[in-house]
């Protein structure tokens, strides 16, 4: 199945691309973002994962159109087709 | 009402297009002129905060920001002035806005916000608009916010992306609630055209207007996250968490007549 997964900010700017598309039968949302981790190397990944390769609270997490609160990262199931988007934490002014 | 200042034949003047919009007459005008309202910060969010909050009439601004004017300000920060550079920004926001109109009240603080000078700055005011660009700053003055429940707009932008929310204290997410832990790699420069910093910065004025006068709904327990680059716009909802270490044990305080508290 096809994941698709958007990029806002920082997120965009350090993986380069504004969104990608991650395959796999079955998938957490913790699991994805180790899977970005991997595909878009350290910058990206220590904004996305703690030390403890957890999702870092501070992410706003949507899938399709409703929020992913950070506990339930670990056991949230991805579906073929959902659309992810990631929020990073912003502070210019 | 009778507690509101009066305005004068000048300021009726001054303000009359405004006071045409429903619901504000001359008893949201008043209002305005009876608020205070601090702002952090006046780059290219704060300072287009400050000049919209000092056209509308509100009638004493506390704003902080430290330093000196820079070349690398001007393309955002519509307070300073090229001929002010190397001087205080505190100045030339202070002349800046006091040429717009002189009936507003300027206290000129030439600090940035800690720990250290947030309560005090706070407690001189009705809300605060935060727009400053380090996250140190941004938790200061929520966790004086939430000491004092003073209603806190929080507006920052990146790039072409922006967010805005407001925050009441024990009623409504803190920044806290919506970053639990100091975000991880933010960096003190960041990619910004004035027109993007301005268009949140307008949106945040927006926000203070709503507060204080009652008027229309505010952003509360939502993010308004806006992605300019595709003119995709959306909020996000965002929810307390009952064991944020700032604002976990703060209940609401009654509502008043404004959106204020």
């Amino acid at each position: 199945m096809s994941i698709r997964v958007q990029f806002e900010a920082q997120l965009r700017e350090c993986s380069g691309v504004r969104e990608t598309t991650v395959e796999a039968d079955s998938i957490s949302l913790r699991d994805l973002f180790v899977a970005l981790g991997q595909q878009f190397g350290q910058d990206f990944c220590r904004r996305i994962l703690d030390d403890q390769q957890q999702p870092r609270r501070s992410l706003l997490v949507f899938v399709n159109d409703a929020s992913v609160t950070a506990s339930d990262f670990e056991t949230r199931q991805l579906n073929s087709d959902d659309v992810v988007t990631l929020y990073p934490p912003i502070s210019g002014g | 009402m009778s507690e509101l200042p009066e305005l004068s034949d000048e300021e009726r003047s001054r303000y009359a297009w405004q006071m045409w919009t429903p619901d504000i007459g001359e008893e949201g005008q008043r209002r305005l002129k009876a608020a205070s309202v601090l702002v952090s910060r006046l780059g290219g969010v704060g300072g287009t905060v400050a000049y919209y909050l000092a056209a509308a009439g509100v009638g004493k601004l506390v704003l902080a920001h430290a330093g000196n004017v820079k070349p690398s300000d001007l393309n955002r920060q519509l307070l300073m002035t090229t001929n002010w550079l190397g001087n205080p920004r505190i100045e030339s926001a202070t002349r800046r806005l006091k040429e717009l109109n002189p009936h507003t009240e300027i206290v000129p603080v030439a600090e940035n916000i800690s720990s250290e000078n947030a309560d005090r700055l706070v407690s001189q005011v009705d809300l605060v608009v935060d727009a400053a660009p380090l996250f140190s700053e941004r938790y200061a003055m929520n966790e004086a916010c939430v000491r004092s429940r003073k209603p806190l707009v929080e507006s920052a932008m990146y790039d072409f992306s922006a967010q805005l929310t407001t925050i009441i204290p024990g009623r409504t997410p803190c920044l806290s609630c919506i970053y639990p832990d100091d975000p991880a790699n933010w960096k003190r420069e960041f990619p910004v055209f004035g027109a993007v910093s301005g268009t949140v910065a307008s949106l945040a004025a927006v926000e203070v207007i709503k507060l204080v006068t009652g008027v229309g709904t505010p952003l509360t327990g939502q993010m308004l996250w806006m992605n300019l680059r595709e003119m995709d716009n959306r909020k996000l909802p965002i929810e307390r968490r009952s064991d944020c270490p700032v604002c976990g044990s703060v209940d609401a305080e009654p509502s008043t007549d404004s959106n204020l508290g």
